[in-house]
């Protein structure tokens, strides 16, 4: 006999029909209705001890935890009525007893479970007069700083490190109410995911250095986009204040990188306001960005009419987005120049990690080898590149365009001596780089958060960039300059959005064909030919 | 972060074969830690830092669990503790029959209050929770031992007892 | 009064306890014993005996009174997961100490009723599961253990009819949460001795997630009886619906402490006066706790109770572990709520928020009290929070605290207060440190600064 697979009960007198096995609260939560919680998480195993989530149940003696209750046929659940609400308001008076008053000098204000709750579900006062509990402030390790008289004993944290990093440092110690999360003298949380334990905190008792006394969150700006620090293209949050970012957070995709992200992802952001960045323009004898458009057109049209179009020579980066890339590829199509002549550079292979709960660290750190593939062939990395080294050697290449905005690997030493050897050189670039000959033309590279457009993981899923901040003075969006660079050259009316700009893509590369920007989405799509 | 390097212990023979043997009453090995531990606690007198990373790294636990579970139980000696561990139940029925007044006279002889340890790391006195012993109140375990119907005038010859 | 007559009463649980040798095998088998085992695992099919330990109506010792056989018929039939049989032997509610007498004193009888319910439940794998304390219980256990591994009585043919038991002892460390059944499983499978969530039921779901039944020692010393004189013997002590010898323990103030095992139903004033001396130096009965400190108390007036299920459950508390403490005249009640609201703040394994934070608090607002700093909302305030922590957690130590809490609140309430106006006076202002005033007014520092602002009027 096949087990059934949906079950009916009732939730607040309506009729619900729900897989079965699946948790109360998940139920709850999946008809928008608002059943509190702290220690349960979507990415972990529930474990039922905060007690926030109690429901009223039906012909059950007492309230039942939604987190860790199946739902089962001819269940009759009230998730507001009197007595839900009551033990809501119960289980925060007895979890703010202890807690202290640090709201004012907590990071956590503003995105605290337990000031919501208290807020929406909580009484106003506390008849807690005594003499609070204790616990240690200290570091735990890999920049994660432990207050613990905030700790409400969830144990998020140590289902995380024990079940998703597979580490184990975190574990709850003590009894009672001296219980604090802890990590075993000598062995301070190392684990690659570290970071992921601050953002799943309910409270302010993990508390990350990176971020500490920053900002506050509710004046910061929040922004989607996606981790550009290896090619699983972990979804993320940049958060903005004043236009600077402050912090990154996980940003939950089932398809990609559930609810976590890497340290290295998370805590790499420096460079984009960096001491290093370059904000140099040089176009001859003009500093001035907005001549950019038309002196490239002009001088890429003069160079292919006075030498030929085969005496272009483009590298561009795993680094750039789909929209570059096509456009890149575009301008160079418009002047005639040979596909060939597009090579492609990418930062050096690192280490693949796997973790315990399936999450993956990519040993490819290029963001979008896969778009560069897509757009502008497999051989872009191998074939194209060395013939066009042996080209620029060789005297055969006039005209070299090199983009080189890959924080922390500048170009190859081949690639700045090809240079020497061309008439008209131009480097888009991150990173200050000494070696560039004074004579080099040069133009500030964006850096991924202050794009609009796509990329493509090495699952084949095409996910959104969004732009969080916006371009330092004197910096180009590269999609606009080169556009307005075609219409100079007379291929183009005028400027498309970002939108009008991903579907005039999709048309034209097969990998991309059925996709519509309106359908990436938050959590992106699969590309044809992805493995997914 | 401990800037002292922990030092490495290891089981002797007699004690690694009775792991093999326990190991084998149960599907799997953490459910072998508490009596691991209680094995490193008689093998080397108490449970420090080194004992729980050997049962760690014996059971295949990160040392964080260990600790953890060490933790949350108060039966296991640990590093500090004297060479007899005076166990003074104070739970209610032996509160009845005057455990204070023990406890009270143990800190004046031995100097020390409940939780210390004496100078000469003699004697650790605790003040524990129901032993199970009730109808014997006051009672007072000695590392192992139960020392029943202790009254006020008894102790001192149990401390000289043990002072050997 | 009871309808059970006053006569001596035969023991069977404790027959032999005082005599030397008892806990060998030798004299065990001299006296009868693993004769019941053998006979049951030769002639009567695992379903049987769970039909003969239902009919009997064997109610668990260890202190929720659940009955036995009812328990093992949830045991899945059809599973391929191994069952475990796991002895609850971590005594640790205070004013019990039965199973310890038990153990250390008849470790066979504990082991016989063992084997036959591991083979009611065709289970083949046993745990004792021996609280740390417990040392020479464990030494006494382990050596009766393989006495019986030696002669054949465990292992892979028990008593030559090829059933296959493993037997193993487990020392707990000091936690009370590890008699509370699934807080021992997780201590069992080495972890913080943390409940589980319930359900699923630990007969389903229970040790390392296959189905296991948890029983008490002297439960399971029961059914050894049960099997060697007939369920109608054991039907025939006490009131129906939880009959049976049983045994009490008598501590505090009364002249003769100690384990006395009686009838179910036996009146409870019978049991202080008659067995266990009556209330000592001569004084006045104050109150009896009688099932260990979780339930709840009984003033000297409410004293005249039978000891069974049904009746005290009909006063408003309960048999519990069957640990009787008896308070006198002199007893400081507010001093005996604190101590035991002090034990179960120790005690909170910590998981859920009601518990590990309502204990403590709970304790302190006592302690505030008990030290001359309380207030008269404190009273209510207590019997409020105990009233809010039950019915809202993983498992029920925070309704056992809860329980002396309020019970001991309300029923001595005036002492509360004596406590409460004899501070006032002395007692400080728990913020400013200073005399403490009347709520509403001003404190001393902010009428000084009413006073400062207003001076200059």
């Amino acid at each position: 006999m096949t087990e059934k697979q949906t079950v009916n009960l009732k939730i607040n007198g309506e009729e619900v029909e729900a897989p079965a096995g699946e948790m109360l609260i998940k139920v709850c939560h999946d008809r928008g209705l608002d059943v509190p919680f702290f220690c349960y998480h979507p990415g972990l195993v529930p474990e039922g001890n905060c007690r926030m989530c109690l429901v009223e149940v039906a012909k059950a003696p007492k309230p039942m935890p939604a987190c860790t209750t199946p739902v089962a046929d001819g269940m009759e659940i009230e998730t507001h009525s009197g007595a839900a609400k009551d033990a809501r308001a119960d289980v925060l008076e007895f979890m703010l007893a202890n807690h202290p008053l640090d709201c004012p000098i907590c990071d956590k204000s503003g995105e605290c479970l337990l000031q919501d709750h208290s807020y929406d579900h909580g009484r106003d006062g506390s008849r807690m007069v005594d003499v609070k509990q204790i616990k240690p402030t200290k570091d735990l390790g890999n920049g994660v700083k432990l207050w613990g008289n905030r700790c409400i004993s969830c144990t998020r944290c140590v289902r995380f490190c024990s079940d998703i990093a597979g580490s184990g440092e975190l574990a709850m110690v003590n009894r009672g109410d001296s219980s604090v999360v802890d990590v075993f003298p000598g062995y301070p949380l190392q684990n690659p995911l570290s970071g992921n334990v601050v953002d799943i905190c309910p409270v302010g008792a993990l508390i990350s250095e990176d971020f500490l006394y920053q900002a506050r969150v509710w004046y910061e700006k929040k922004t989607d986009s996606v981790c550009h620090e290896c090619a699983r293209g972990c979804n993320i949050e940049l958060q903005t204040l004043n236009n600077e970012v402050k912090r990154i957070v996980a940003r939950h995709n089932d398809a990609v990188n559930d609810y976590w992200i890497c340290d290295h992802g998370r805590y790499t952001y420096d460079y984009i306001l960096g001491p290093e960045r370059s904000l140099e323009c040089r176009l001859g004898d003009s500093a001035n960005p907005a001549n950019a458009p038309g002196f490239l057109a002009r001088k890429l049209r003069k160079s292919a009419d006075e030498h030929g179009a085969d005496s272009l020579g483009v590298v561009v980066s795993a680094f750039m987005n789909n929209e570059a890339l096509y456009l890149l590829g575009s301008l160079l199509q418009e002047l005639g120049v040979p596909a060939e002549n597009i090579g492609a550079c990418a930062r050096t292979d690192g280490e693949e990690e796997e973790f315990k709960g399936g999450f993956r660290i990519s040993a490819d750190r290029n963001p979008n080898r896969r778009g560069v593939e897509a757009i502008l062939g497999k051989n872009a990395f191998s074939s194209h590149a060395d013939d066009l080294l042996k080209k620029a050697k060789a005297s055969g290449l006039r005209c070299l365009l090199l983009v080189s905005d890959m924080p922390g690997q500048p170009l190859a030493d081949e690639w700045i001596e090809a240079l020497d050897a061309v008439e008209f050189g131009l480097v888009f670039l991150l990173e200050n780089d000494s070696r560039i000959p004074e004579t080099v033309h040069l133009l500030p590279a964006t850096a991924f958060s202050e794009r609009d457009g796509s990329i493509i993981n090495e699952d084949g899923r095409v996910q959104l960039l969004r732009a969080a901040t916006q371009l330092p003075r004197g910096v180009l969006s590269l999609d606009e300059l080169l556009q307005d660079a075609l219409v100079e050259l007379g291929a183009r009316e005028s400027r498309l959005s970002p939108r009008g700009l991903f579907d005039e893509m999709a048309g034209v590369v097969p990998a991309l064909a059925e996709i519509r920007h309106g359908d990436l989405g938050e959590a992106g799509l699969s590309a044809r030919g992805g493995e997914e | 972060m401990s800037g002292t390097p922990i030092e490495i212990k290891l089981f002797s023979k007699k004690a690694r074969e009775f792991i093999e043997w326990l190991l084998g009453r149960y599907p799997n090995k953490q459910a072998a830690l508490l009596p691991v531990l209680r094995l490193a606690e008689e093998e080397f007198g108490n449970i420090d830092d080194s004992s729980v990373m050997l049962v760690a790294d014996t059971l295949d636990l990160s040392p964080g669990y260990v600790w953890g579970v060490l933790t949350f139980y108060t039966h296991y000696r640990r590093e500090g503790d004297g060479k007899y561990l005076l166990q003074v139940c104070s739970t209610l029925p032996c509160a009845l029959r005057g455990c204070d007044k023990v406890q009270r006279k143990l800190e004046e002889k031995l100097g020390i209050k409940a939780g210390e340890t004496t100078e000469d790391g003699l004697f650790t006195l605790k003040k524990v929770e129901c032993l199970g012993s009730c109808d014997t109140a006051p009672v007072v375990q000695v590392n192992e031992k139960y020392h029943e119907n202790l009254d006020v005038e008894d102790l001192d010859e149990l401390l000289e007892t043990l002072r050997g | 009064m009871a309808e059970i007559k006053q006569e001596k009463f035969e023991k069977v649980l404790t027959k032999y306890v005082d005599e030397d040798g008892s806990a060998t095998l030798e004299f065990y088998r001299g006296h009868g014993g693993y004769e019941a085992a053998e006979r049951v695992l030769k002639e009567m099919k695992p379903g049987e005996v769970i039909e003969a330990v239902k009919e009997s109506t064997l109610r668990g010792r260890g202190g929720a009174g659940f009955p036995c056989g009812v328990k093992w018929s949830f045991v899945p039939k059809e599973t391929d997961k191994p069952k475990y049989l796991v002895v609850n032997a971590d005594e640790s509610e205070p004013g019990t100490f039965k199973d310890r007498v038990l153990m250390e004193r008849d470790p066979h009888q504990l082991i016989e009723g063992s084997l036959i319910s591991a083979y009611a439940i065709e289970s083949h794998v046993c745990y004792i599961y021996i609280r740390g304390e417990y040392y020479d219980a464990f030494l006494t256990m382990q050596k009766a253990i393989d006495e019986a591994y030696e002669a054949g009585i465990l292992g892979e043919n028990v008593l030559g009819t090829g059933f296959r038991l493993d037997m193993t002892m487990h020392r707990g460390a000091g936690a009370y949460i590890c008699g509370e059944e699934t807080g021992l499983l997780s201590s069992l499978e080495g972890k913080r001795g943390l409940p589980k969530i319930k359900p699923p039921f630990p007969a389903v779901e229970g040790l390392f997630g296959c189905p296991t039944v948890v029983n008490n020692v002297e439960t399971l010393s029961c059914v050894t009886h049960i099997f060697d004189r007939g369920v109608d013997w054991f039907k025939s002590i006490g009131p129906p619906g939880g009959p049976g010898p049983k045994l009490l323990c008598v501590c505090g103030h009364v002249e003769r402490p100690g384990t006395y095992e009686v009838p179910m139903g036996i009146n409870l004033l019978d049991l202080v006066n008659d067995y266990a001396g009556g209330v000592w130096k001569k004084r006045e009965l104050k109150a009896i706790i009688p099932g260990g400190t979780s339930a709840k108390i009984l003033t000297a007036e409410e004293c005249d109770v039978n000891m069974d299920y049904e009746s005290l459950a009909a006063k408003d508390t309960m048999l519990g572990s069957g640990g009787v403490i008896v308070m006198d005249e002199k007893t400081d009640m507010v001093n005996a709520l604190y101590n035991i609201l002090r034990f179960y703040a120790h005690e909170s394994c910590g998981q859920c928020t009601p518990c590990r934070e309502g204990t403590g608090w709970l304790a302190k607002i006592c302690g505030r009290i008990l030290h001359g700093t309380g207030r008269m909302e404190d009273l209510d305030l207590m019997i409020d929070l105990a009233q809010k922590m039950c019915g809202r957690t993983i498992c029920v130590l925070a309704d056992a605290a809860a329980f002396p809490c309020e019970s001991i609140v309300r029923k001595f309430r005036l002492e509360f207060h004596e406590k409460i106006n004899a501070g006032a006076g002395h007692e400080r202002d728990i913020h400013t440190g200073g005399p403490l005033v009347q709520p509403g007014a001003l404190s001393a520092h902010n009428q000084e600064r009413l006073d400062e602002l207003q001076g200059g009027h």
